[in-house]
């Protein structure tokens, strides 16, 4: 293993108190003590509001905001720190986007791409343009592998395609989507390349630049730092033409107003440069420094051997199920580890999913079980009971994979006599 | 006694009887519960193991017309 599990534990309170397998990676991660200092830290000493002060404090606490941007660009080889607005999380990010590209791009009739894998995250924003702007939604779908089908992709772009918005990472089937394919056919169409990585920046090496993407979002609590904190990452001249959608406090240089006889009949409004212009009111400024430091907690340990980790967990525990279950169970996804994120979500005969994952906890293992917010691509699947999904991270090794197959194994074995 | 009613299945991921079943049992305080499931959703070993980890324990089962009641007690 490229990672030393014992040491990395060893960061991880929670993990090291509690008896406790947790392998509830892809819905949220558990936060190492750097984190949860940083974050006790600021409010302890640098606790003021930003960009609005012009005393020491609120100076250092914006400074350490705006540097928390600069860490996470170069995390993911942004162009600037200013091309990366911090949001609640992934789906707050979509939507934002969503929103501001039908303000300016989308027209009734023009056509968003999407997946048949995606979380609703990156489903039901853009339908929700199809029902109030008359947008139209494609969706792909996938082949026996639950890779992407990259000729039905193809096939479906048109001059009238305007986004093509696609998860990275599948965070049911594990799938890890060609990104430079995808935004190749987008931009030969010209259209716009979004990419849901909320699965997978948190898990392997991501480059937006070399990625050839236009926009990318993912979530701050799935990559070790805290909840409420994510990230729209843009190109910065798209960002800069694109309306902003939430309005009010730090997004503006300036507003005017005229009034004549108590009614609005004029104003001027200049907006903030990036990326404030898309951070209205007062921003998670513990969130976006806890942030930071889980990105320098990555970056130490190196998203190479993150990945490699993973890689070797995942087929771990392929061929252990495969061993051991293969007449009970069905695996979705990719058979082979390098063709997936580190995930796997199982589907059962005659058990559901929900009792299995029930009786598990009581063995201390934390799995998910249910449709895991992609609920379309179940039925797709003909999976309609849902599934139970084991996701790995750093502090997971081949003990807790071992326990959560002999677990899976007894529950079975209850469940089947 | 309380009655937890697990009968009708509810859609989406929370909807199912025994994460519901689940949800109950966190928020109660009492000695004795009567459950109402159907067999298929809720394997009656399955019910014993989840209902131990709130401290009941089976006392009486009941098979009613098509589906199962049971009393649970405080361990």
């Amino acid at each position: 293993m490229a990672l030393n599990v014992n040491v990395i534990r060893e960061d991880f309170p929670l993990i090291k108190d509690r008896k406790i397998v947790y392998l509830d990676n892809a819905a949220t991660t558990q936060k190492p003590i750097q984190v949860i200092n940083a974050i006790s830290n600021y409010y302890m000493k640098f606790n003021a509001n930003i960009h609005r002060g012009l005393y020491e404090l609120s100076q250092e606490a914006s400074k350490l905001y705006e540097e928390a941007h600069g860490v996470v660009a170069k995390f993911i080889n942004a162009g600037s720190w200013e091309e990366v607005v911090f949001t609640r999380n992934a789906t707050e990010g979509i939507n934002i986007l969503a929103q501001a590209l039908v303000n300016r791009y989308l027209k009734p009739g023009d056509e968003v791409v999407i997946s048949i894998m995606e979380h609703h995250s990156n489903m039901l924003p853009w339908i929700r343009l199809s029902e109030t702007y008359g947008v139209k939604v494609k969706v792909v779908g996938i082949d026996s592998d639950g890779l992407l089908d990259y000729d039905e992709l193809s096939n479906v772009l048109t001059p009238r395609t305007k986004v093509v918005s696609i998860t990275h990472a599948s965070n049911v089937l594990g799938t890890l989507n060609d990104v430079r394919r995808i935004a190749k056919l987008g931009h030969e169409v010209d259209a716009l390349v979004v990419v849901d990585g909320a699965q997978s920046v948190p898990h392997l090496p991501v480059n937006v630049r070399e990625l050839d993407v236009d926009f990318m979002v993912f979530s701050g609590h799935k990559m070790l730092g805290p909840t409420g904190i994510g990230v729209l990452w843009g190109r910065k001249d798209l960002l800069e033409d694109l309306p902003p959608v939430l309005q009010g406090g730090d997004m503006i240089k300036y507003v005017g107003i005229e009034v004549k006889g108590g009614v609005l009949i004029n104003h001027r409004i200049i907006y903030n440069d990036l990326p404030w212009k898309f951070e209205a009111g007062t921003p998670n400024i513990a969130g976006g420094i806890g942030l930071a430091e889980a990105v320098n907690y990555l970056i130490r340990l190196g998203m190479e051997e993150v990945r490699a980790h993973e890689v070797e967990l995942t087929r771990y525990a392929l061929r252990r199920l495969d061993e051991t279950l293969k007449d009970d169970i069905k695996i979705l996804g990719p058979k082979h580890p390098e063709l997936r994120s580190g995930l796997i979500s199982i589907a059962f005969k005659g058990i559901n999913p929900h009792v299995v994952a029930s009786l598990m906890s009581t063995k201390n293992i934390a799995v998910r079980s249910g449709y895991h917010c992609a609920q379309p691509l179940h039925e797709y699947l003909g999976v309609y009971d849902g599934t139970l999904r084991a996701s790995f991270y750093i502090y997971n090794d081949v003990d807790d994979i071992n326990a959560f197959i002999s677990s899976l194994e007894e529950v079975i074995n209850v469940l089947s006599k | 006694m309380k009655v937890i009613d697990l009968r009708f299945k509810e859609p989406g991921c929370t909807g199912h009887p025994v994460v519901r079943l689940n949800n109950r049992l966190r928020e109660l305080n009492e000695d004795r519960v009567l459950i109402r499931f159907n067999l298929e959703d809720i394997p009656l070993k399955a019910l014993e193991l989840l209902i131990g980890r709130y401290g009941y324990r089976v006392d009486e089962v009941r098979n009613v017309n098509d589906y199962v009641e049971v009393v649970a007690i405080k361990a």
